[in-house]
């Protein structure tokens, strides 16, 4: 009777851990003007959104009432203490609603700063509007160069984030406009980072590409952090 | 403040309900057809059908011959289509409880024309994130029929002219612009009132 009652428990226990952790599952609440996009939110939902080049991107591809094991995304942190550059990486998909399809995209933002010596510093970045106009700081999309040399990055991570982190391969764009604005970032142990962004530019062949109406509202954690 | 308010409303109307001894006591139920009203020109919005039942009573003051007041407490299921090809639900559940409070004039023996507000609370919603508001309060204005009658047909619009979700808005560039405001909720019931005890 007690082994029953103890298995009973269990299962219990387990059934509620399980449920918990459904917790940690992206939060998605379509914005009613473009529904393809996530409101914007400041409370760790782990979504973002934008429109690239006229094309719907997110970072969740189950639209209100996805799957429950959707997986959360992971947002990589790169510090640059020598050159006092901290770059974000965003990723997500290019959503096409016509044939259900979706090619990965990421959006990298490059910042200048000197404020930022480790994990711990970023909540010094709360509230801060950076000008992508600015020389010092450019926000672009992957291009397809690093696509074709690791388009198996999804699971050979360590292989692309250190191409990424390749100088050789940073891309400044030409002619940029926009802004990237650090809404939240706070937090105690992991941090809360939402904001909104939009910029447009040219690229190395001079063709124009906008990111507009971006939104994101993401959980950082200190595994996600890293010095170049 | 607001929502000490709306709790003590909600009491009293649980009270007068089950503790009034002086009260004409029914049961309501019937089908409700509602709506998501919708701003955004990407969302389109269609009815659908759910139920209500509840329990209702109605005071007459001695000296007012032609008005009453009623109070109750009400399951109200509520279902309604919001779609766009962006969002892969179509179909949307609300099951609210409602606390529907009432003045009643009657116009004729067998006509009774009514009005009042309706307090309700989310118990389940598709609309489950946390942005969406579980509260609501509406408007009501119905006719009953057949007042008098142990069963008397009755029908009920109810409008909340308050949004359920608030959102930012935002430009091409990030910047904020306002804020948004999206999904009221309307529906009509057509049913009946059985009457379980009169004046």
């Amino acid at each position: 009777m007690i082994f029953k009652n103890n298995l009973a428990y269990t299962a219990l226990v387990a059934i509620i851990l399980l449920l918990s952790s459904c917790l940690d599952n992206p939060v998605f609440v379509f914005d009613p003007i473009e529904p393809g996009l996530p409101i914007y939110t400041q409370r760790g939902t782990d979504v973002a959104g934008a429109i690239i080049n006229d094309s719907i991107w997110n970072s969740e591809q189950e639209v209100n009432g996805g799957l429950i094991w959707n997986e959360k995304e992971f947002i990589p942190v790169i510090c640059d203490t020598i050159n006092n550059r901290l770059t974000f990486v965003f990723p997500g998909y290019i959503i096409n609603y016509q044939n259900d399809t979706k090619t990965r995209q990421e959006i990298i933002v490059n910042l200048e700063t000197n404020r930022i010596k480790s994990f711990e510093d970023l909540p010094l970045l709360d509230q801060t509007k950076f000008d992508l106009s600015n020389q010092f700081h450019y926000a672009y999309l992957v291009n397809q160069e690093v696509y074709d040399k690791y388009n198996n990055y999804h699971y050979y991570f360590e292989n692309y984030y250190e191409h990424l982190l390749d100088s050789s391969v940073d891309f400044k764009p030409i002619n940029q406009i926009g802004n990237f604005n650090i809404r939240r970032l706070s937090g105690q142990e992991d941090f809360i980072f939402a904001g909104t962004f939009g910029f447009e530019y040219e690229d190395s062949l001079n063709i124009k590409n906008t990111v507009y109406h971006g939104r994101f509202d993401f959980t950082l954690l200190k595994s996600g952090f890293f010095y170049k | 403040m607001r929502r000490k308010t709306r709790t003590l409303l909600m009491v009293v109307a649980l009270a007068m309900v089950f503790c009034s001894a002086k009260a004409q006591l029914r049961v309501s139920a019937g089908p409700t057809f509602s709506k998501s009203i919708v701003n955004s020109d990407q969302l389109n919005s269609e009815f659908g059908t759910g139920f209500l039942l509840g329990i209702r009573n109605r005071f007459r003051p001695e000296n007012l011959k032609s008005l009453s007041f009623s109070t109750g407490v009400q399951l109200c299921h509520r279902k309604y289509k919001i779609e766009n090809p962006k969002i892969d639900r179509e179909s949307y559940n609300d099951l609210y409880v409602t606390f529907p409070f009432l003045f009643n004039f009657d116009i004729t023996e067998f006509l009774l024309v009514n009005t009042g507000v309706e307090l309700g609370y989310a118990l389940f919603s598709n609309l489950k994130e946390f942005e969406y508001k579980r509260r609501t309060t509406a408007f009501l204005f119905g006719f009953e029929f057949l007042q008098n009658r142990d069963v008397a047909p009755f029908i009920t619009a109810s409008y909340s002219p308050w949004e359920r979700l608030d959102y930012e808005t935002i430009d091409k560039f990030g910047n904020t612009t306002g804020t948004g405001y999206e999904f009221k909720n309307f529906y009509m019931v057509i049913g009946v009132n059985i009457y379980i005890n009169d004046f």
